[in-house]
């Protein structure tokens, strides 16, 4: 018996204890992260695009804006495909090739990043011969599709069969009933989703090292090569010299605060949904 | 009453057939996709494969001078990366989640699941970051140190610089931790009250029920992360790239500098310049592809049945 | 339920279509930008030489350091207008291009030995302790040999931590064909080349890279270009050259290295050249382009858009150079540079 009792408090401890510790250290990294990062943010560092070499100084407003732009095509790419998808196999589930579909994303959604650039090296940039902030889009899409894929049929399994068969009843059609009841109840959780995935792709930076070839300067053309937020730290941070390493932080912060905002916003749309439920 | 359609009627027949194929087009896209990368993978691979066939899996040398190339270093790379980092995570993971589950103030469950998923979520390329900057000197200290204490020469040089596979190891474990940890603790949080409170009944003590109630409640749950984990792990590209210090030798101790699949071809890739080495690199991204597909499915596999 | 944010979102997406659409309506490649890759020797140079010729023109060039191994793969995949690299193409990697290639010199660079060690002691190096300590024959600071040229310093019993590159690179080019110049050890056990299995040490990538891992370890030596020293203030070791001189590298002995008959197409090594102040470990690095430019729909105006970024690298460009302690290049080189320019070519006529 008072072995037992023995091994409850020393496991006890050890547990809590190193979960404690764990917990504390995870902190510390995050509060690292983002205290490097804060401490140097300047007007200048969001208004200002890289200077020369030599040159102090200078700023991360081309990659801002790169990963808005891309980031944001990505998801237009993405989107479509990606909701219609997660429809097709929430109206069909059971079905084998939804199966099959569900099967397909799962698998493409742990695809490793790289082979996801390689790909949009082979397909897009070697074929037409140019590094374009398209090409590093399309890659994106790759991920974001089946994210908002499985986000969008979870979403829509919840809509109550009740409303969909009444809908039915009063006579209306496949397609409207998916529009007006099954699309409209689900819009905040397919929002949600789609601000997720976007939250996922906006970090990445493999699938940019092949794709977007980055760029100096202050890039509006898709066409064209262009920066990233991912692709400038990554550069930024196998430098030797401290000012870009400190500009890396910086940009990294950028990054974070970019990415959480799209996260806080999908969680509050989320416990909208949750709410009504 | 027959035939003529209303052109209500017509347009919605349109705005049927539209949806219905959307959803099929955008259904057979994602199939296809996964179809056509194995295929442009595995052509554009054929140069190598068919010059190395599958000795390329076991070839240790990786020489673009002399345009051997064999992936083993890589491979060996990826497997002690993956699952040191695994073995190095999941007892870490499963320590928190019991904590939050079983010990926690209730009141502190929900704010420490937040920070742990903002860790989790935050991108590869900042903790290569914060891995370069701050791990990396840490754990060259550590090795020198370790070097010293074992009196090994060798060890000491190799851990002068911090980046190796020990660094990759522990920024891996502290990726795939947030993730783990939560999945665990959700299915932790599912365990039916009554069978704790039927154990304590009993007589058995609060470590007792956690041993003998709950972890074989989750075990499958568990297995499931503890895969999708591994998934995460192998693929993991930047931060890995960013400290494991880029070895094309097969590396001797877990000090040394190495390189994973994906580590390889983040470095690589664009300055491949013969054929034969570009398709190498390939072959390597085709290697990757397949084990992640294996792994993802089988860990799905193994989270959806605990449902059924 | 009506949901406010989705329809907005989806506004957004459709805009950011529409958006992309509009910009991506072919290979929108105008004159105002060049592409160009390659290596990182020169990188420091070629980015004030831009934004200098940005400022003069209104014309971007985008160039990114991602080694010479890249600007020749970038080149040859036709992903960007030129490429940089300080190792030249070989007759095999010429062949492979399918089409002739020039080789554009801009400067002469110098390939360091730069170290990390307390005190940042002025160290004296020849060609038989700088091969003995890439092969790993030399292995500790205080090594016989070592001390032997440098009494003045006390030397630290430390183990000597190798950097290397590990991507494919110019600089490693210019290096390894010096070793092979002077130590035939070297010559047969490890060869010269953009990438080489190196017997010891770390690799880091680019110029940067190496730079950063040397001043992050003590104890450790790399070769770099000059100027990624010079501004990390780290120390770089005097060379014994070809004459028997010790050589510090800078602008006067890098010149002085290119001071020998140059081929008309100016593939040519810079290193251990016999003249009396040369610094042993000099280079050329070059901008690579096609010959006939009018390939994958280029336009006459791109054609013209590069020459004339040539044209002026190799006049008013110059006068960056010293600067940032690249040597001018030589009178004779910039002649034949400027042949080599105007024999581009636009469906085989001239370009204005």
């Amino acid at each position: 018996m008072s072995w037992r009792k023995v091994k409850n408090s020393v496991m006890g401890l050890v547990v809590a204890g190193s979960a404690v510790l764990l917990i504390l250290v995870l902190a510390v990294i995050l509060w690292h992260i983002f205290s490097s990062g804060a401490r140097y943010l300047s007007w200048d560092f969001f208004t200002k695009p890289p200077a020369p070499f030599g040159e102090e100084g200078g700023g991360v407003v081309n990659s801002i804006i790169g990963t808005f732009l891309i980031t944001i095509v990505a998801a237009a790419i993405g989107t479509p495909f990606g909701i219609f998808a997660g429809i097709y196999v929430s109206e069909h589930r059971g079905q084998r090739f939804a199966d099959i579909v569900r099967l397909c994303a799962d698998a493409l959604q742990g695809i490793p990043s790289i082979v996801i650039g390689i790909f949009g090296y082979t397909f897009i940039v070697a074929r037409f011969r140019s590094y374009s902030a398209v090409a590093a889009s399309i890659s994106l899409a790759f991920m974001f599709v089946p994210t908002t894929a499985r986000v969008t049929e979870e979403v829509l399994n919840l809509v109550p069969s009740g409303l969909k068969e009444a809908a039915y009843a009063l006579g209306a059609r496949q397609s409207s009933v998916i529009w007006n009841i099954s699309i409209k109840t689900a819009a905040t959780g397919i929002t949600s989703g789609l601000l997720t995935s976007m939250s996922r792709i906006a970090g990445e930076t493999a699938p940019l090292l092949f794709t977007a070839f980055g760029s100096r300067y202050i890039e509006w053309n898709m066409a064209r090569p262009m920066s990233a937020l991912p692709l400038q730290i990554y550069i930024y941070a196998s430098s030797p010299y401290p000012s870009l390493q400190q500009q890396a932080w910086s940009a990294a912060f950028v990054l974070v605060l970019l990415i959480l905002v799209l996260q806080y916003v999908s969680r509050k749309l989320i416990s909208r949904v949750l709410r009504v439920k | 009453m027959t035939a003529q359609l209303s052109p209500k009627d017509r347009q919605e027949r349109v705005r049927e057939r539209a949806f219905t194929t959307a959803g099929l087009i955008a259904a057979v896209t994602l199939v296809a996709t996964i179809a056509i990368f194995l295929v442009d993978l595995t052509i554009s691979s054929r140069g190598s494969r068919s010059t190395f066939g599958w000795s390329f899996l076991w070839h240790t040398d990786w020489n673009p001078v002399t345009e051997e190339f064999g992936a083993l270093p890589m491979i060996v790379g990826t497997l002690i990366t993956g699952f040191g980092s695994l073995l190095l995570a999941t007892p870490l993971a499963l320590g928190i989640a019991i904590f939050l589950a079983d010990y926690a103030h209730r009141r502190i469950v929900e704010p420490v699941k937040y920070l742990i998923g903002l860790l989790g979520g935050l991108p590869s390329v900042i903790f290569g970051l914060w891995g370069l900057f701050v791990l990396v000197p840490l754990i060259s200290k550590f090795e020198v140190w370790f070097g010293h204490a074992v009196g090994s020469e060798t060890l000491v040089t190799a851990g002068t610089t911090g980046v190796g596979l020990l660094a990759s190891i522990v920024l891996l474990a502290l990726m795939i931790l947030p993730y783990s940890a939560s999945l665990i603790l959700d299915s932790l949080l599912v365990v039916p009250n009554e069978l704790r409170e039927g154990s304590l009944a009993l007589g058995a003590t609060k470590w007792d029920t956690i041993q003998n109630v709950e972890l074989p409640y989750i075990r499958r749950s568990t297995v499931g992360a503890v895969v999708l984990s591994l998934g995460r792990a192998l693929g993991e590209t930047m931060a890995v790239t960013m400290v494991i210090g880029n070895g094309m030798k097969m590396p001797g101790s877990l000090f040394d500098p190495a390189n994973t699949l994906a580590s390889a071809i983040a470095n690589q890739f664009l300055e491949a310049t013969s054929p034969l080495y570009v398709s190498s690199l390939i072959e390597l991204a085709l290697i990757l592809f397949c084990i992640s597909i294996i792994i993802n499915i089988a860990a799905r596999a193994i989270l959806r049945k605990r449902t059924q | 339920m009506r949901n406010r944010h989705f329809p907005a979102l989806l506004a957004l997406l459709v805009a950011a279509a529409v958006l992309s659409g509009c910009g991506a309506q072919g290979r929108d490649k105008t004159a105002e930008e060049i592409t160009g890759a390659g290596a990182t020797f020169p990188y420091p140079l070629y980015s004030r030489m831009f934004h200098l010729y940005d400022q003069k023109t209104g014309v971007r060039v985008n160039y990114q350091g991602i080694g010479s191994g890249g600007g020749i793969r970038a080149l040859m995949d036709k992903t960007v207008d030129f490429g940089a690299s300080d190792a030249f193409l070989t007759d095999d990697e010429l062949g492979a291009m399918g089409a002739p290639v020039l080789h554009i010199p801009t400067c002469v660079g110098a390939v360091v030995l730069s170290y990390n060690l307390d005190g940042k002691p002025a160290l004296r190096m020849d060609a038989t302790t700088v091969a003995g300590i890439f092969l790993g024959t030399i292995t500790r600071w205080n090594d016989p040999a070592l001390v032997a040229l440098n009494p003045d310093t006390t030397l630290p019993d430390l183990a000597i931590t190798v950097i290397h590159r590990s991507d494919g690179s110019g600089t490693t080019s210019i290096f390894t064909s010096y070793l092979s110049a002077v130590s035939p050890a070297w010559k047969t056990e490890v060869g010269a080349g953009k990438s080489v299995s190196w017997p010891v040490g770390l690799g880091g990538k680019g110029n940067d890279g190496v730079a950063g891992m040397i001043s992050q370890a003590t104890g450790s030596i790399g070769y770099i270009e000059l100027v990624y020293a010079t501004k990390n203030d780290m120390p770089v070791a005097t060379l014994r050259n070809a004459a028997g001189s010790f050589v510090t590298p800078g602008l006067a002995s890098s010149a002085a290295a290119a001071d020998i008959e140059l081929p008309d197409d100016l593939r040519v090594l810079l290193v251990d050249t016999p003249a009396a102040n040369a610094y042993p470990i000099s280079a050329f690095t070059w901008i690579l382009v096609y010959r006939e430019q009018n390939y994958d729909g280029r336009t006459l105006a791109q054609a013209q858009a590069l020459k004339d970024l040539l044209v002026w690298m190799l006049s008013d460009g110059q006068s960056v150079n010293e600067g940032l302690a690249y040597a001018r290049l030589p009178a004779a080189a910039i002649a034949k540079s400027m042949k080599l320019v105007d024999s581009m070519t636009y469906d085989g006529a001239a370009i204005p």
